[in-house]
């Protein structure tokens, strides 16, 4: 037992690397802080673009929102961090992660975000152009507060998940929790560091995953 | 343009990858596989022992179930491909990824399925148990089949999510579609088996990605 | 124009919801300082008319004016003729992540630009002529059925429209809410508001109406005064009409 703590928890290394820890998750908190407002809002815009009349451009709408759902996101990142030289571009791994994360998280977001709108009934939109709103002004000030309320929970869930996916970014050497944890495996040949790493990412999120399935809890009851 | 195709879509480089990808996705398509059927069934396990509310037991399921949510799944991966050695497990690339990707999908799926249980109403087990039915007899029958029909929408959603970390089985070795396309990418100086490994990815999550949500359609509707 | 040009006019107006045909060829005129009112029973199309008049309902055909404005053809200016035109709804629709005078204050700031004090100022009188000043601060959620209503009511006003539209506004609320929504309704007749009513309530609409109009299967049996509708009405189809409702 005590080899078994010693070897998984060894104390002496988690305080060593703790600093580098701590780097490391800023970056990863930096990374998502930069993600999800874009992806976010990205999503919004995309949702909006799907309430389109238009059938070509709804359908399109779908199509992206299927793709980057289907889309492994450690593929695209691979795929456009490493073919990006070929395009003359080279990418910096901060860049291609904050595209990557972008594009699959904003298709996961227009989706929640796209049933949110479809969920307030719409004698709500016609009281407020009955009252000569405009469609930007009906949307933004009646329709999306409602929208967003109404699918908090999975909105939450996917922001979790967003900052767990930043993960990923440790394989194009961005250096976030992950990557310096790997770093200080191979570097002590100890697990301590992953274990550590492990540890971070559970007090960090914990709370959030723990508030999310009270409220997850409430929608299958509600049904 | 013509640089884009000899880069990107290379016919001689695809067909000559070809073989090898197609193992690949041979290698995906059996992780995925098995990291499903073992986590769902993990998971039911694991909602079933919580309703028996076993005092210490219950305890830790409870933390188990939350740090496997909490923590990436590449992080766990990474854990238990690097962490095995150090108790005397030599698991394969191919094997952790299937055992990680099956330990997160158990917590997700049993805290789905837990919450199955909870919203049947009491009523349903106070006419089983009045009628003498055993406890383990009301669960069984009556119970867990509204609660795995309850859960179903939800869970296809996250089984395609953790199906598609099979993808992070590259990173530790396993030889799958992005690991075979990375090493061919490296071999020929050039993207086009990845981008071949993108599109066989796609193949098999995009009919996935639809069948999930005509699946959530059919289950949301009748009840 | 001429002085005696229409408020709101429908002209040969035809609507079909996909295969059925649902109003055939309605004409109406409402002249400013009228109250008008459609009665018939459900799935007559009054609602309809109704909700044509404001275009939240496309005629298939057909044309929609006011003051001598064809709606259809001058998308441009819908949303000006909508701040002339209130509305008042059958489930009132009021928006549940706002207060009162939230639900009220929006148009004012959003489409006749007001700013914030002032429109504050605005709703707080509209929410007051309903007699609901001590509930500026409350949630839809807060307040019963019949002062949603009002808030409804005093959304409609508070734009100062030429008109006011009114879907069944009584239809969702329990009985003794009924009067509350009434009176507000007669107050605001009394102060000369042009008003399209489509109501079930028929004593009230003999009350309040200068004309009333009876409706049945998508077209206009017969429309006139009040007393003569009710008393003496020409069409058998109205006779049947009250003698179901024990008039």
């Amino acid at each position: 037992m005590d080899q078994f703590l010693s070897t998984f928890f060894n104390i002496d290394i988690m305080v060593a690397i703790l600093p580098a820890m701590g780097i490391g998750l800023l970056k990863t908190l930096f990374l998502s802080a930069i993600v999800f407002p874009c992806s976010f809002v990205f999503g919004l815009l995309i949702s909006a673009a799907g309430m389109a009349r238009s059938r070509p451009v709804a359908f399109a709408v779908r199509a992206y929102i299927d793709f980057f759902r289907s889309f492994p996101p450690l593929v695209l990142l691979i795929l456009i961090y490493y073919a990006a030289p070929f395009l003359g571009v080279q990418l910096d791994p901060l860049l291609a992660a904050f595209v990557a994360l972008t594009l699959n998280a904003s298709s996961y977001y227009a989706e929640v975000q796209r049933s949110g709108i479809e969920s307030v009934e719409i004698g709500q939109a016609e009281a407020a152009r009955s009252t000569g709103l405009g469609a930007v002004d009906t949307y933004l000030w009646v329709v999306l507060p409602q929208a967003l309320r109404n699918v908090m929970s999975p909105l939450i869930g996917n922001t979790i998940e967003l900052v767990k996916l930043t993960a990923i970014a440790s394989v194009v050497s961005y250096s976030e929790l992950l990557k310096v944890a790997k770093e200080m495996q191979s570097l002590l040949f100890s697990p301590t560091p992953l274990v550590t790493a492990a540890l971070i990412y559970f007090v960090v999120l914990w709370p959030f995953v723990r508030w999310l399935s009270r409220f997850e809890r409430q929608l299958m009851e509600r049904d | 343009m013509d640089d884009i195709v000899r880069y990107f879509l290379n016919v001689e480089i695809a067909y000559a990858t070809l073989p090898d990808l197609l193992r690949g996705f041979g290698v995906t398509v059996r992780m995925a596989v098995l990291a499903v059927i073992l986590g769902i069934f993990g998971g039911l396990v694991i909602a079933t022992l919580r309703a028996y509310r076993i005092p210490v037991l219950d305890q830790l399921l409870v933390v188990f179930m939350d740090f496997f949510r909490a923590v990436p799944s590449l992080v766990v991966l990474v854990m238990v491909y690097f962490g095995t050695p150090y108790i005397g497990l030599l698991l394969s690339g191919e094997t952790a990824t299937i055992l990680g990707l099956a330990l997160v999908l158990s917590a997700y799926a049993a805290e789905i399925f837990w919450t199955g249980i909870k919203t049947v109403p009491l009523g349903q087990w106070e006419a089983g148990l009045s009628t003498g039915l055993r406890f383990t007899e009301v669960l069984a029958i009556i119970v867990m089949p509204r609660a795995v029909r309850m859960g179903i929408p939800v869970l296809t959603n996250r089984t395609i999510a953790v199906a598609k970390g099979t993808a992070y089985g590259a990173i530790i070795s396993a030889e799958e579609i992005l690991s075979v396309s990375l090493s061919a990418q490296q071999t020929y100086a050039n993207p086009t088996p990845l981008v071949l490994g993108a599109l066989l990815y796609l193949l098999v999550f995009i009919p996935l990605v639809q069948a999930s949500r005509w699946i959530e359609r059919t289950y949301s509707i009748r009840h | 124009m001429s002085e005696t040009q229409p408020l709101i006019q429908l002209r040969g107006v035809h609507k079909s919801f996909g295969l059925v045909q649902v109003l055939h060829g309605i004409d109406l005129e409402v002249h400013k300082g009228e109250a008008v009112v459609l009665i018939g029973s459900s799935g007559s199309g009054k609602s309809t008319v109704l909700r044509c008049m404001n275009l939240l309902e496309v005629p298939s055909s057909g044309s929609v004016l006011f003051s001598g404005i064809d709606l259809v053809a001058n998308g441009s200016r819908l949303r000006e003729v909508r701040g002339k035109l209130g509305m008042v709804f059958q489930s009132f629709n009021l928006y549940p992540h706002m207060t009162a005078l939230g639900n009220v204050a929006l148009a004012l700031r959003r489409v006749k630009k007001l700013p914030r004090a002032e429109a504050r100022r605005v709703a707080t009188e509209a929410l007051a002529s309903v007699g609901l000043a001590d509930k500026v601060s409350s949630y839809p959620a807060q307040l019963s059925g019949g002062q949603k209503q009002r808030v409804g009511i005093a959304r409609a006003i508070a734009l100062q429209p030429e008109a006011v539209l009114f879907d069944e506004p009584t239809s969702a609320l329990d009985p003794e809410l009924v009067g509350e929504v009434l009176d507000v309704m007669m107050r605001l007749r009394e102060g000369g508001m042009t008003m399209v009513i489509v109501t079930h309530e028929l004593s009230f609409a003999r009350q309040i109406a200068d004309r009333v109009v009876m409706m049945d299967s998508g077209r206009i049996v017969e429309q006139g005064p009040a007393e003569q509708i009710f008393e003496n009405p020409t069409q058998d189809r109205t006779r049947q009409f009250m003698r179901n409702r024990g008039k």
